[in-house]
């Protein structure tokens, strides 16, 4: 019953509005009554413009570049906060959940300036910079919950047996986080894919992500071309996404497919 | 007489500014189990995570075979550890597990054959390619000991491995245990709770209550003659009596009336059980406490009295 349940909303929030998307994106506007019209006219319009392909890479670069510094920072501080005790350990992890109930024009008008100091504003970097003060928390949330399901004595048994800490990471708590390290670069991924104000604000319109390019697009109020950026859109996280598995693959190793086909 | 295989020497651990332990010494010969028994909270887990390398000691010094243990990286100390739970690493199989440290040290091949020898010795060679959740309790247990056989470790602690298991299983497993560590000839400290366990599986025991070795001795030293109430209380069946007396349980009878050779306790008769033929009475003194008596022939009574002979008091030899 819950499984039917399952698939029939799966059917009616995503693979309908998906489908119709993807016809969308081929057709002229559909009146009742009238025959589908196809036309490629969507796409070209899309990929005529030549910022839009250029837009796609940086959008591309930029989360993995987010998503990898979130990996590398939060993965420590998860283990911290899950494995450790220290004084104030709960006020730390308040402070590091921070963030997200900041308006988030008012940490990206106190970064500006900061950026503009050092010589970080318009730049690719400064954008992946300020993307991490919305990821962050996430990744450290996401993370932290992944090592609370990994017993600190299992760590020590990998110590008991000789593993160097690298070693202890590569083959026990690695392929352990997979499911939460997945989690964490679908999200950041995301997150910095959609980001509109900042790269705004810190971009300063040099840095050319795909929102910067969609929201004009979207004035075009043309249904069809709207469809097709739509899906080229969807397609930086996917790609993204099969980037960040691949790596991991390559460090994790056969554990990590192990793990998925375990599932 | 030979040099001990391990020696602590009054190792200590403070923690913040609670002491744990104090002062705790005691050896080893090659080949050796201690079982270290007491209640839970007294430190026995520290000291054997101290000596693994997992933490570490305020003060003292541990030699094994001579040499200083405590001023080597744990990566390079010989000693192996058993948890309370048997944390085969879920997402390899059995023969991956097992053969973990020693692929480490000495690379896929030789660890894989020689995990497999073991695994075959302990009748787990069916299994080789199953996933711990695909393994009974026994079996991982069985699998994380041969784990931390592999590399052959000088000394190997055992921190309440049984824990974990349901009764029927502990008893199989802690003679199955006791055989395999004598036949490796493995020098060995088991730490467990359990009374019965660590007379079962220890050549000597070490009871362990306040912070210190109370006593060490073998099963019937310790049993026989305890040296302080502490020891009598937690390894014995003693009625104590205070300070420095006590009685062995089995000396002392029930009776429905008091008594003039001898000292007698009001109580309440709870329960009644039989071991080896025997009818034992559980009662429950008026000044607290319950204590296992044998019942002789009497009727269980509601109220009556713990009697003990005059001539069956004996005292502690404290040392």
């Amino acid at each position: 019953m819950k499984k039917k349940l399952f698939y029939i909303s799966c059917l009616i929030f995503f693979i309908v509005p998906v489908l119709l998307m993807l016809i969308k994106s081929v057709t002229t506007p559909w009146r009742s009554g009238v025959d589908l019209d196809w036309t490629s006219r969507g796409w070209e319009v899309v990929f005529q413009d030549s910022r839009v392909i250029e837009s796609m890479w940086t959008t591309l670069l930029i989360a993995l570049a987010v998503a990898l510094i979130n990996l590398l920072a939060g993965v420590p501080i998860a283990k911290a906060l899950s494995h450790r005790s220290f004084p104030l350990k709960n006020t730390l992890e308040v402070i590091l959940l921070l963030p997200l109930f900041l308006p988030i024009m008012a940490a990206a008008m106190g970064l500006h300036i900061t950026m503009i100091r050092m010589g970080l504003a318009n730049t690719w970097l400064g954008v992946t910079i300020v993307h991490l003060v919305p990821t962050i928390p996430y990744t450290i949330k996401v993370l932290k919950a992944g090592y609370d399901r990994i017993p600190q004595d299992m760590l020590s048994q990998g110590r008991m047996l000789k593993a160097g800490v690298w070693q202890a990471f590569r083959t026990i708590e690695l392929p352990l986080l997979i499911p939460s390290i997945r989690s964490s670069i679908f999200l950041a991924v995301t997150i910095s894919a959609g980001q509109y104000v900042l790269t705004a604000i810190i971009g300063g319109g040099t840095v050319l992500t795909m929102p910067m390019i969609y929201y004009p697009f979207l004035q075009s109020a043309d249904d069809t071309v709207m469809a097709a950026f739509s899906i080229a859109f969807v397609l930086i996280p996917a790609a993204a996404i099969i980037i960040a598995e691949a790596a991991a693959m390559l460090v994790a190793g056969r554990s990590f497919m192990k793990r998925r086909g375990e599932v | 007489m030979s040099l001990p295989y391990l020696d602590v020497k009054s190792v200590s651990k403070t923690f913040d500014t609670n002491n744990i332990f104090t002062d705790l010494s005691f050896s080893l010969q090659k080949g050796e189990i201690l079982s270290l028994a007491g209640p839970s909270g007294t430190g026995k887990s520290t000291l054997l995570r101290c000596i693994a390398g997992l933490d570490y000691f305020s003060q003292g010094e541990v030699m094994i075979e001579g040499s200083d243990l405590l001023n080597k990286q744990i990566k390079h100390r010989p000693v192996g550890m058993v948890f309370q739970q048997a944390l085969l690493f879920p997402h390899m199989t059995l023969l991956e597990n097992v053969a973990y440290g020693k692929k480490l040290t000495d690379g896929k091949k030789q660890a894989y054959e020689m995990a497999r020898s073991y695994l075959k010795e302990v009748g787990l060679d069916q299994q080789l390619n199953q996933y711990p959740h695909e393994l009974s309790g026994g079996q991982q247990q069985r699998a994380a000991l041969v784990r931390a056989l592999l590399l052959k470790p000088k000394l190997l602690l055992l921190d309440e491995p049984f824990s974990s298991l349901d009764p029927g299983l502990r008893k199989d497993l802690r003679e199955w245990v006791r055989a395999f560590l004598k036949k490796e000839d493995m020098t060995s400290i088991f730490v467990t709770h359990d009374k019965e366990e660590a007379m079962l599986l220890g050549d000597r025991t070490a009871v362990m209550a306040e912070g210190r070795i109370q006593q060490i001795g073998y099963p019937e030293e310790l049993y026989h003659s305890p040296q302080n109430a502490l020891v009598a209380s937690l390894y014995s069946d003693v009625i104590v009596l205070d300070k420095t007396r006590y009685c062995p349980a089995e000396k002392a009878r029930w009776s429905s009336e008091k008594t003039v050779d001898g000292e007698w306790f009001a109580a309440e008769w709870v329960n009644e059980t039989y071991h080896f033929g025997r009818r034992y009475a559980h009662v429950l003194l008026d000044g607290g406490g319950s204590i296992t008596i044998p019942a002789g022939e009497q009727h269980s009574a509601l109220k009556g009295y713990v009697i003990i002979p005059e001539d069956e008091i004996r005292y502690f030899h404290a040392q």
